[in-house]
């Protein structure tokens, strides 16, 4: 994400995307509701740290392979790239979830 | 790329832009009745004056920080590690004060520090950690102490760090 222009608000935005996409939930419903320690990913259900560790993965290989290509005239619009990178990964994510 | 810096005060047109753009984000996945937007910022205050939309933006940012948190410790070393060259440098104590109102945010620091320098954190995250450190050395003397040692803190990560 960095290697491609995003800076720290790039990142923060990209964890509620994807997990509204996965989970369909914000971050701190998804503690709430599987009784997870806020801020402590560790603590989370296994399937779902996976979930995320899949996509991450996946949607940091996609985003390597366009290093350089993204572009954007300022810096919104090059989080808003990446995030878009990021959205669809998670949408393609999903699919393979079982919820 | 940002085209604002700590040098250069913040117009009112960017302060807007951004408190949208962060309002829109932390509405991902809701749906947004018409209006909800002016109504929300409205709560600051009169929309004609600026500092009505700085504290409308120091509070989303603070909200964005914490409601996107997975890992406490991205916080530390990317949320809060402000740099000059990033454009919420201006902002960053009345975002950090925002922050604090929330009660779980002393946890969330202590949580972050405990990742950072008692697990398997490398040498380059506990370096990126500095831009938070500095925040919380600004602080110290004003009445804005969040009551962590910042020295000690600094001593324990370097003895682990080395």
């Amino acid at each position: 994400m960095k290697a491609n222009g995003g800076d720290p608000e790039c990142y923060k935005q990209a964890v509620i995307t994807e997990t509204s996409e996965l989970f369909d939930c914000t971050v701190r419903q998804l503690y709430q509701e599987t009784g997870g320690k806020r801020f402590r990913r560790e603590t989370l259900p296994l399937e779902v740290q996976q979930a995320y560790m899949l996509n991450e993965t996946l949607a940091a290989y996609e985003l390597e392979s366009m290093e350089g290509t993204i572009g954007g005239d300022d810096q919104d619009e090059v989080n808003d790239r990446i995030n878009a990178v990021v959205k669809e990964r998670s949408k393609k994510t999903r699919k393979w979830l079982p919820w | 790329m940002s085209s604002t810096t700590a040098s250069s005060t913040m117009k009112l047109p960017e302060v807007k832009k951004r408190v949208k753009r962060t309002w829109d984000i932390l509405h991902t996945g809701f749906t947004v009745q018409p209006g909800q937007f002016e109504q929300d910022v409205k709560a600051f205050g009169d929309r004609r004056y600026k500092k009505t939309w700085v504290a409308a933006m120091c509070r989303y940012e603070a909200m964005f920080a914490i409601e996107s948190c997975l890992d406490s410790w991205m916080l530390l070393t990317s949320t809060f590690a402000f740099q000059p060259e990033r454009w919420d440098y201006e902002y960053r104590h009345q975002i950090f004060d925002e922050f604090l109102m929330y009660p779980e945010a002393l946890e969330a620091i202590k949580t972050g520090l405990e990742d950072l320098f008692g697990k398997d954190c490398d040498h380059q995250e506990r370096k990126e950690v500095d831009g938070f450190f500095k925040l919380l050395e600004e602080r110290t003397g004003e009445n804005r102490a969040i009551g962590f040692p910042i020295e000690a803190i600094r001593e324990i990560g370097g003895t682990i760090a080395a």
